[in-house]
């Protein structure tokens, strides 16, 4: 270690000096081949060549071409706080600091463990994308800089798909037709919702309107990743949309403290505390939901009357453990129906329940709609209960895998509008082909979008 | 847009109306679902755990805690130790086992600083339970613990204070943990770094580096162990490791040579702490001869000390000196024989030895203690001079200056004493209990500790640490759970 006397005019000559010492020029050579690699494996894949010559955002947008993102803003990360590790150890007077060189070091170990497996990963999808066989592992662990210049200039390497730019503007044509506002019922003037990902704007819903009316059951269909849990909480007002939601009047974002008691939405999931009783799940969530004013007597009696109307009655003294599929599917409805809410949300209340059981659970969803409730429901097989239901929503990813609306309206005029019986078969035609569907999700965005425009 | 605007007055009635329950009645409605649940869950396993490892603790730390300087620390370590992994297991996995139930119920609107304070009531009856069940173990494993406490009257009640205040402050740093790890898996994965880091930190047992120091003062251990050794009064306890290890030692021989002089400036040194103590000390030595001669036969060690052996070799230069220069053979000397004296034979005779070098040529041999004395007839010595007086009363300071000042020793200054002894008998020449009272006493004062000091100051002082710690750790808990509503999914 060479000693910097901060105090002296020596600083910059002696870091340099310091930096030129420790510097290891065969990794320089490498890392030049490196990014000259990369150059060409970025051009091929649509991502500008200049990304190459930049540390930490390289190994980012290499793993983009690899189609592991998430993997990549690991190893971003980690060669960030290893670079910062090198240069703060190179830095240190090993003499004086002893102890903490020899901590830097392990933790350098140990992030390097962390980015070797990362990159395993990495180096798995790019050799998937490419289409080569698993022994090229070997040479990317061993020789990635000749590996890269390899797959990044000859032509016969291709990769099979181009990274997204998710942050361009979508092809498909923005309705952006707001709906009208109604005194009773829901009203979701949705303009988009959005999340950063490492640096990285992504729409994750754009463009959506609607108006329900009391009464009604609706269901939403959309294909996996389209938005639909997303698009019911912008509605509920958990996770903020750029949007306007009006439910019986009342702006759910402006007033949601209020309104958040107006809106039941049970999760997918049974989220309740397993060794909790029946009864006493439902009491707390009757004494939270409700009101403080609400006597005593008078929540005891409408937790009996929600324990009647769910079938819960007879296992009240169980733990929620010991219920089975079903009955913890009506105690998650009935924790939520306590409050007698006037939008009901309800995201897969079917799953994990055979078609009797199911059916009975959308009748008696039904019986709340009949209420003058709004339910919204989302289900993967719709088509055994689809009598119940008076609208349908559907959700479907554009060519950005935006989330758009692709079709509102009544269960007739989305048979008509898609031209299929089925409502699995609507799923389908929006779904990517690579999905298995038929990759029509543009086509029927943009359809819907004249067909509302001129409406 | 629809008109919304409502009368101040019936605005407030209604909010009146349809207001819910605020963070104080939420308090208690959590707080009594997590003592319902501390039934059916397995969360009451915490007790009996916490009894079984005081247990085993306690055999360790039952002999010499609160009675030697090296049991108070490893006590107050064992106690440490206990307290953080009490409340560390406690409430590591609380917040990541239901963190998607308490997702839903935030959205149904459940405060984030309701639900962590109520974790934060239940877990501190958690801690005060497991902290009387630890003391009560502790007490029936036969751990000697003071009766008179500092703070309060009882000294069970202050250190039961303390540890509750340890147990409650990682209780909470543990929280924060399970408020920030999404899942069981990563919360558990986190704690044995916390443990580590809890335990290494802690700065009593482990030498530190100088840059930890710092590190170690954001460790609840290193006041936890400062607390409880204050408490067990470190400072004022004797330290027995030197001895110990003396003892050890006991049989071992030591020797070693030193001068006649050496032993003189020994005797001489005013700043001797050990002879200063004696200085003073009146000896009775007024004894007539047989009395003396009798005492040292029926005494056990004059049989030790006959089979001594005594180093009795001469070289002939010293018999030729000795026979040259001395007093009682004058007379021999200055008798003539064959035309000459002795003397004028016996210097001729050196000379010619001077001239051939046999001066260094070593005569004699090695005599026992018992051979030297049955050869000067000693037994009948004693006998003839059985009744003659010897001695009177005299101090120890007087004895030694009486050594030190004769003119004979004096000039025997670098003559060479060979010691030979085991460690045992040179501590029993001294006296064990003044060498034990010695050790234990100077390694004591040396091993002194300001922050072990048993002082209210002390004590107060890291009770409030303690409440510093669980109060930011629960805000930190608390911050950490408002952005639940941004945890993907």
């Amino acid at each position: 270690m060479i000693p910097i006397d901060l105090n002296e005019m020596v600083v910059l000559p002696s870091l340099l000096t310091l930096l030129f010492d420790s510097v290891d020029w065969v990794q320089v050579i490498m890392t030049i081949l490196l990014i000259f690699g990369l150059w060409g494996m970025f051009k091929k894949s649509g991502i500008p060549s200049w990304y190459a010559l930049i540390p930490c955002a390289r190994e980012y947008m290499f793993a983009r071409c690899a189609g592991r993102e998430p993997e990549g803003r690991v190893t971003s990360v980690v060669t960030f706080l290893l670079t910062v590790l090198d240069l703060v150890v190179i830095w240190m007077d090993y003499d004086t600091f002893e102890s903490l060189v020899l901590l830097f070091d392990i933790l350098s170990l140990s992030l390097e463990i962390v980015r070797f497996i990362y990159m395993i990963r990495i180096y798995a999808g790019i050799i998937n994308v490419y289409g080569r066989r698993r022994r090229w592992m070997v040479m990317w662990i061993l020789l990635r800089s000749v590996t890269s210049i390899i797959w990044g200039w000859n032509k016969k390497y291709q990769p099979s798909v181009k990274v997204e730019d998710l942050s361009s503007e979508s092809l498909t044509e923005m309705n952006g037709k707001e709906a009208s506002v109604m005194r009773e019922g829901l009203t979701v003037n949705l303009k988009e919702r959005t999340a950063t990902e490492f640096f990285q704007k992504k729409y994750l819903l754009r463009d959506i309107h609607m108006s329900i009316q009391p009464g009604h059951m609706v269901l939403l269909l959309g294909g996996s990743g389209a938005g639909k849990t997303t698009f019911l909480n912008a509605v509920n007002g958990y996770e903020k949309a750029k949007a306007k939601v009006t439910l019986n009047g009342g702006d759910v974002y402006g007033e949601y403290k209020k309104m958040m008691y107006q809106v039941g939405f049970v999760p997918q999931q049974e989220l309740m505390r397993g060794k909790d009783t029946v009864y006493h799940t439902l009491m707390d969530s009757a004494v939270m939901r409700l009101p403080a004013m609400v006597s005593r007597a008078d929540r005891k009696e409408r937790v009996e009357e929600v324990m009647k109307i769910f079938g819960l009655g007879p296992v009240r003294g169980n733990l929620v453990d010991k219920l089975s599929g079903g009955q913890k599917k009506r105690l998650s409805i009935a924790m939520e129906f306590i409050s007698n809410p006037s939008l009901f949300i309800l995201d897969e209340p079917d799953s994990g329940l055979d078609g009797v059981m199911a059916r009975e659970l959308m009748e008696q969803l039904r019986k709340i709609a009949d209420q003058g409730k709004i339910v919204i429901v989302i289900t993967h097989t719709p088509d055994r209960v689809i009598d119940l239901f008076d609208d349908v929503i559907v959700l479907a990813k554009d060519t950005h895998r935006t989330g758009r609306l692709a079709f509102f309206g009544s269960i007739k005029d989305a048979r008509q509008f898609f031209g299929k019986e089925k409502m699995e078969q609507i799923v389908l035609s929006i779904n990517r082909q690579e999905e298995g569907g038929e990759g029509r999700a543009d086509e029927f965005i943009q359809k819907y979008s004249e067909v509302t425009q001129h409406a | 847009m629809l008109n919304t605007v409502e009368t101040p007055a019936s605005s407030f009635r209604e909010h009146w109306r349809n207001r819910r329950r605020g963070r104080g009645a939420q308090v208690i409605i959590y707080t009594g679902k997590l003592l319902r649940m501390f039934v059916y869950q397995t969360d009451w396993k915490v007790l009996p755990m916490a009894a079984l490892i005081a247990a085993m603790v306690s055999m360790v730390i039952r002999k010499d805690f609160f009675l030697t300087m090296e049991g108070d620390l490893k006590g107050a370590f064992a106690l440490t130790c206990v307290c953080i992994w009490n409340g560390c297991f406690n409430s590591i996995q609380v917040i990541c086992r239901e963190r998607n139930v308490l997702k839903r119920e935030h959205r149904a609107g459940l405060h984030i600083t309701s639900y962590v304070m109520s974790h934060m009531l239940y877990q501190a009856l958690l801690c005060l339970a497991q902290t009387i069940l630890t003391l009560f173990v502790l007490e029936k494993m036969e751990v000697k613990f003071p009766s008179e406490g500092l703070i309060t009257r009882w000294f069970m009640v202050d250190i039961g204070i303390s540890m509750f205040l340890m147990s409650y402050a990682a209780d909470m740093l543990s929280l924060l943990v399970s408020a920030i790890a999404h899942t069981t898996t990563t919360a558990m994965t986190v704690m044995p770094f916390v443990l580590i880091f809890q335990l290494v930190f802690s700065g009593g047992i482990f030498n530190l580096p100088a840059w930890s120091q710092t590190v170690s003062r954001f460790t609840i251990s290193n006041y936890g162990l400062k607390c409880i050794a204050a408490q067990s009064d470190y400072n004022h306890t004797p330290m027995v490791t030197a001895w110990n290890t003396l003892v050890k030692l006991w049989d071992n021989e030591v020797g070693g040579t030193i001068s006649v002089g050496q032993v003189l400036d020994f005797l001489s040194d005013e700043q001797n702490a050990l002879l200063n103590q004696y200085r003073d000390t009146e000896i009775d030595a007024t004894a007539t001869v047989g009395q003396i001669w009798d005492a040292a036969k029926s005494s056990s060690g004059f049989q030790e000390l006959r089979e001594q052996k005594v180093d009795a070799t001469l070289t002939v230069g010293e018999i030729m000196d000795m026979l040259e220069s001395s007093s009682v053979l004058e007379k021999l000397r200055s008798q003539g024989i064959l035309g000459t004296s002795v003397g004028e034979i016996i210097h001729t005779l050196s000379e010619t030895i001077k001239d051939s070098g046999l001066r260094d040529y070593s005569v004699g041999r090695v005599f026992t203690v018992g051979e030297l004395l049955d050869t000067i007839h000693a037994e009948e010595l004693a006998e003839a001079f059985r009744d003659v007086q010897l001695g009177g009363k005299l101090t120890v300071g007087e004895l030694i200056r009486m050594i030190t000042e004769n003119k004979d020793l004096q000039a025997m200054r670098d003559r060479e004493i060979t010691l030979k002894t085991t460690v045992g008998k040179l501590v029993e020449t001294i006296g064990v209990d003044t060498v034990k009272d010695l050790v234990q006493n100077r390694t004591a004062a040396v091993s002194r500790v300001a922050a072990y000091d048993y002082t209210e100051d002390n004590i107060l002082y890291y009770w409030g640490v303690f409440g510093t710690f669980a109060v930011v750790f629960s805000l930190l808990a608390v911050l950490a759970l408002e952005f639940i509503d941004k945890d993907k999914r």
